[in-house]
């Protein structure tokens, strides 16, 4: 079996002394990972870097096999982020939350969502608006219902408003126990530390401003 | 024959031991065993004494969380390095390559490996409350976060770099183009950033 595809780095979990295990949040097959062969070698490091975007090979004999990925570049995200301490760990936190996406399920309009959000953490304020609209799109793809304190925030902000970021800190905390009752308490998971540590970011950036 | 096998056992137990080792697989730790059982005296006997040297004597440096056999390590015990500026690095395999780069004569602190959101390595599984302390001491000027040039070791850097704020100045490794590269085969990540930061000529 084979398919190509595109995805984001999630993770990649190194797998013996120079291969790995790479998941990969992917636009036709969810989250889905795959071993790569050489993924310490040195043309493959920066590849293998969460958040950059890559286009995808897999095989597999069968199609519940792990599977063998072959990865190539196509945006580099990551190095683009290096620099902004809030980029990533805005990042940390939206591929922590993919985390709860199920495996191989395929998910076009999160994997959509992840990609805007990456173009969308360069300011506080807009970085709280792209972790709106992902939580937004995570819970109507698990199939839950989004808060009705989200509906104001899920304007697309031009971050210009002075009343933006006070919007989405009201949809987090919406957004935050909705996720955190419907999808992490039933398992006895919490919220990620990366969002809470995010969330709390936001908060110090609007006071700051005031 | 009972001897024999259970000697052949030992042998095979050795082999399987070091084939787990990094770099080594079991055709090359064949090899090596080969190499110890036929030179007792000048390979075994000395190899012996030096892995149970590192076992009863090996400690952490309650400074820098350096491993070494001497407490405090060789490098916070040397005179010759200067305290003024300190060094901090992921892992020991991270100060023994700025080591052989021969280009730093400070002192280190080895955190013991990055943050990671994902596999919940927070602040405290580090060694981070002693480099902070370490950064009180007004003698210390400089701050190099040498961490990895990947978002985990990026992350660790920001987080640092927010703690020892107001405490000496903090800098951090560049990044750019290796020695020897050519742009050509370069990923678009490291040259986007070497383009970045470049800087007159």
């Amino acid at each position: 079996m084979e398919w190509r595809d595109s995805g984001y780095v999630l993770s990649a979990r190194r797998h013996g002394e120079s291969h790995a295990v790479l998941t990969l949040l992917t636009e036709r097959h969810g989250r889905h990972a795959g071993w790569v062969r050489g993924a310490t070698a040195k043309r493959m490091r920066g590849v293998l870097e969460r958040g950059n975007r890559v286009s995808v090979l897999w095989k597999a004999r069968l199609e519940e096999h792990l599977g063998l990925y072959m990865v190539e570049m196509e945006e580099a995200h990551a190095a683009r982020l290096m620099d902004n301490a809030l980029a990533l760990l805005a990042l940390d936190c939206l591929a922590a939350l993919a985390g709860a996406l199920p495996d191989r399920a395929a998910s076009p309009s999160l994997f959509q969502s992840f990609g805007e959000s990456l173009s969308r953490l360069a300011s506080p304020m807009s970085a709280a608006a792209a972790l709106v609209s992902f939580e937004n799109t995570l819970l109507r793809e698990l199939g839950y219902g989004v808060p009705p304190e989200t509906a104001a925030a899920r304007i697309i902000h031009d971050g210009s408003r002075e009343d933006d970021m006070r919007k989405s800190l009201a949809a987090l905390d919406a957004l935050g126990s909705r996720l955190l009752a419907d999808v992490y308490a039933p398992y006895g998971r919490t919220l990620p530390p990366a969002r809470l540590r995010l969330v709390e970011k936001f908060r110090s950036a609007d006071s700051s401003r005031l | 024959m009972a001897e024999s096998a259970e000697r052949g056992a030992e042998i095979a137990r050795l082999i399987s031991l070091l084939a787990a080792l990094p770099g080594l697989g079991p055709r090359s730790a064949r090899r090596a065993v080969l190499h110890l059982i036929t030179r007792r005296e000048e390979s075994l006997k000395p190899l012996i004494t030096a892995l149970t040297r590192l076992d009863t004597e090996m400690r952490q440096c309650p400074q820098c969380g350096a491993i070494d056999i001497r407490v405090p390590c060789r490098i916070c015990a040397d005179p010759r390095r200067s305290g003024e500026i300190l060094c901090v690095v992921e892992h020991m395999g991270d100060l023994w390559a700025l080591e052989r780069a021969e280009a730093f004569r400070g002192r280190y602190h080895v955190l013991g490996g990055a943050l990671c959101a994902l596999d919940g390595i927070g602040p405290e599984d580090l060694n981070i409350a002693s480099l902070l302390e370490r950064a009180r001491n007004p003698e210390l000027r400089e701050i190099i976060l040498a961490t990895n040039a990947t978002v985990d070791g990026q992350t660790t850097a920001h987080y640092l770099a927010e703690k020892l704020s107001g405490m000496a100045t903090v800098s951090r490794l560049a990044r750019g183009v290796p020695i020897g590269s050519e742009l050509d085969y370069m990923d678009d990540g490291t040259l986007a950033d070497a383009l970045r930061q470049r800087r007159p000529f």
